[in-house]
């Protein structure tokens, strides 16, 4: 009996331990309890003569953003009615490069979700995102889209994402402090810096009025790197070369060494760094919102960021191109684009573009879709977050362009004359970030950056030889 | 040969309701630990791209790994934070432990405000001491040695003091069960030992050293290597406060590792420095316990 009853609980918990690792439908990578319409998808079937198709929107917005997620409800229902045969799943997923890995590995990767500019070259890669080539020849999306986008997202050829906005590095100026130190013009405008020159005067001007930081300079977590790589193009650096077909460093130049002796200067000589020595992105967002520094190196897609974490007011929020340099005028490229799951279906990838469609994005103008574009731009309102300033278009379609500004216009809450130039010039002066091995060039700049910054006598020609050799032995010689 | 397999079935046999129990256990162990151990050695000879093998390589990943100067930083600052656990974080649970079990008074009190900081998550109050030691005048420990005209410090922003710092935090948050595990200890003490030492005129400090500190030093042996091992395997402390600067004086092996992986989608060289990660450990803790072995002889 003791044996009977041992055996019957043993039986119990393997069974309980194997129902807990659950299954996982290789098809489309859903796991198959995650399902909470199956039953009205069945229904719909017998209405259509489509097969049922479920779809994971891993771009949900977030729980604690409430205006938004009524709206989506609303496109979940609108899609489902129009498309009986799909079924739309929230799958909130914020993009991050160190959950990114094990999720797809694990077959969890929702059906479409939303990257950066830096990632499609690694999950391109790793065989991770569905080849969309075929259906997205079919919409025609291809010839619609800004061809220097949809460059980002391709390999030899074949189409892996859709960029949906794209932007340049500016220069983010706090109008709370720009106003305090005095410069603004006659109408409150900011007296913006324009040259690498009068971003230090201008930079002393705000230390000296109103006792806070005049610039801030990133050095840590590969932001540091991210962002001096744009401050040195303008110096003229150029970071890798293609040299017969090899790549080589070229951290050891001159051009890099003057940039560098410019941000030492300006902390050591104008003094008007933060005292920190490891400032990353979370740090700016933080002394930005809360008007402890007066200029940052941003682009216009993280302006929300401060309002939403620090209850900035936005009408403090000002951007301007990046300063030109002894070597020329760039702005980094950066933006955001939709992947879909390497696991996804032809069916499912259809219907993705289908619900995106609905949610606004899209080529063609139609009145169901300026309906879609009034909702999003009515809740970012509401939710007090900044509207007007857009991204640099993806749309080739000026019409299209045209229809959705307007609609933006009726919602813009910020005086736009604050971001006018910074929209007139960058689209002219993008650069694309360094080709090979960008994430480790940035790291290693960081070091670059923490060593210069490190003392007022740094060796600077020292701590450049040293990464260029680095860089190039741990990374670039694996290439050649 | 045949009688011993013999046994064995027998042996089997007798223990099978047992061996029941175990399975779901072993069935845990392959697939937590034991598969992704194994998966990370067998990586580590093999060209990756993502998780997916794409060709033997044999040694090569070890020598890349070993032929690059971040691997040996990173190596370097490992023994630094081992070193300096030893001298910040060891001796303060043994010292707290025999301080609480001297006490008549507020025991339960001493003994939940000594652990209450390892019910606090890691990521809150890792960040809560990077706020803490924030650069500048405005940072908290800086704005009270300010009072007294001190500073203002980089804290763990100076490359020199990131690893003690870090240390220190790490002590801070961990030793609560380490002291916990010391009192258990003293608590088996004979009480009668310390009688008899009061009866013969010694003091406390007598009673210490020739009671206390032999009863808990077979656990405080096994609590070195312990510490040792989990500090060697630093990486949420640094990542939280400093993301392994400044200059890379605060990287250590796993953060390294942890990098390779997530930032870089490098999974062979994480899973080689991950496989040196557990050859240096396990050589380690076989000598040391060759050294302690011998010496009990």
């Amino acid at each position: 009996m003791k044996k009977i009853i041992s055996l019957f609980l043993c039986i119990t918990l393997i069974s309980s331990l194997l129902v807990g690792c659950g299954s996982i439908d290789s098809e489309n990578g859903d796991t198959t309890n995650a399902t909470t319409g199956s039953d009205q998808s069945e229904t719909k079937t017998n209405m259509s003569d489509q097969e049922p198709v479920e779809i994971r929107i891993g771009f949900w917005p977030a729980e604690d953003r409430e205006n938004e997620l009524v709206e989506f409800e609303e496109y979940k229902k609108i899609c489902e009615e129009k498309y009986p045969y799909i079924t739309v799943i929230p799958d909130y997923y914020k993009y991050d490069e160190s959950t990114f890995l094990p999720m797809a590995l694990a077959g969890e990767t929702p059906t479409v979700f939303s990257t950066w500019f830096t990632e499609p070259k690694k999950l391109i890669e790793g065989g991770y995102v569905a080849d969309i080539t075929e259906i997205i020849q079919e919409t025609g999306y291809d010839k619609k889209i800004n061809p220097g986008f949809l460059e980002i997202t391709s390999k030899e050829g074949r189409l892996y994402g859709l960029p949906y906005s794209g932007y340049g590095l500016g220069l983010l100026m706090n109008m709370n402090l720009f106003r305090e130190a005095g410069l603004v013009d006659s109408e409150g405008m900011p007296l913006y810096p324009k040259t690498y020159d009068e971003l230090v005067k201008t930079a002393e001007i705000i230390t000296e009025k109103t006792g806070k930081a005049g610039m801030y300079i990133a050095t840590n977590s590969n932001v540091g790197g991210w962002h001096f790589t744009n401050l040195a193009w303008n110096f003229g650096a150029e970071f890798e070369v293609l040299e017969d077909g090899k790549w080589m460093s070229n951290i050891d130049s001159p051009e890099v060494i003057e940039s560098l002796k410019f941000i030492r200067s300006l902390k050591y000589d104008s003094n008007v760094l933060l005292p920190d020595a490891l400032l990353a992105w979370g740090e700016w967002v933080q002394n930005y919102g809360t008007d402890n520094v007066g200029m940052v190196l941003a682009a216009v897609d993280a302006i929300n960021n401060p309002v939403q974490q620090y209850s900035m007011n936005k009408d403090a929020i000002a951007i301007a191109p990046m300063p030109e340099g002894p070597g020329g005028q760039y702005a980094l490229t950066g933006g955001n684009i939709y992947m879909f799951s390497a696991d996804a279906t032809p069916e499912q990838i259809d219907a993705c573009l289908k619900f995106m469609e609905i949610t606004g994005f899209s080529p063609n103008i139609s009145e169901e879709l300026k309906t879609s574009w009034d909702n999003t731009y009515s809740t970012k309102a509401e939710n007090g977050e900044v509207v007007g300033p857009t991204s640099i278009p993806v749309w080739i379609d000026e019409d299209r362009v045209k229809a959705e500004n307007e609609i933006i216009e009726k919602y813009t809450n910020v005086d736009m004359k604050l971001f006018n130039d910074y929209f007139e010039v960058t689209p002219n002066i993008l650069k694309p970030e360094e080709p090979v091995f960008t994430q480790e060039l940035y790291a290693t700049l960081d070091d670059v950056i923490q060593a210069t910054l490190a003392s007022p006598d740094s060796d600077i020609e020292g701590i450049v030889k040293a990464a260029d050799e680095k860089f190039q032995k741990d990374y670039l010689d694996t290439l050649n | 040969m045949k009688d011993l397999k013999k046994g064995a079935l027998i042996s089997f046999k007798q223990n099978f309701t047992s061996w029941l129990f175990i399975i779901p256990s072993i069935i845990l162990f392959s697939f937590f630990i034991w598969h992704p151990l194994l998966s990370g050695i067998r990586y580590s000879f093999f060209k990756m791209n993502g998780f997916k093998m794409i060709e033997f390589v044999g040694f090569d990943n070890y020598i890349n790994v070993l032929s690059s100067s971040d691997f040996y930083n990173a190596l370097n600052n490992t023994f630094s934070y081992a070193f300096w656990s030893i001298i910040i974080g060891y001796f303060a649970p043994i010292i707290i432990a025999i301080f609480l079990n001297e006490l008549v008074h507020f025991k339960g009190v001493f003994r939940l405000g000594v652990y209450f900081p390892n019910i606090v998550p890691g990521l809150a109050a890792y960040l809560m001491w990077k706020m803490l030691m924030a650069p500048g005048e405005g940072g908290v420990f800086n704005t009270i040695i300010g009072w007294f005209g001190l500073g203002p410090f980089m804290w763990i922003q100076d490359p020199r003091y990131s690893i003690p710092l870090i240390i220190m935090t790490m002590t801070w948050k961990a030793f609560g069960g380490a002291v916990l595990i010391y009192m258990a200890s003293l608590q088996s003490v004979d009480q009668n030992l310390y009688e008899a030492v009061a009866i013969d005129g010694g003091g406390i400090w007598t009673k210490i050293r020739h009671i206390t500190i032999p009863k808990i030093m077979p656990l405080a042996k096994m609590m070195l290597i312990l510490q040792f091992i989990n500090v060697f395997k630093v990486m949420q402390e640094p990542l939280i406060m400093t993301d392994g600067g400044p200059l890379n004086s605060s990287m250590s092996l796993l953060l390294l590792t942890y990098k390779y992986a997530f930032k870089y989608n490098k999974i062979d060289m994480a899973a080689t420095v991950g496989s040196l990660v557990g050859i240096l450990l396990f050589v380690i803790s076989f000598i040391y316990m060759k050294v302690t072995k011998n010496k009990e002889a």
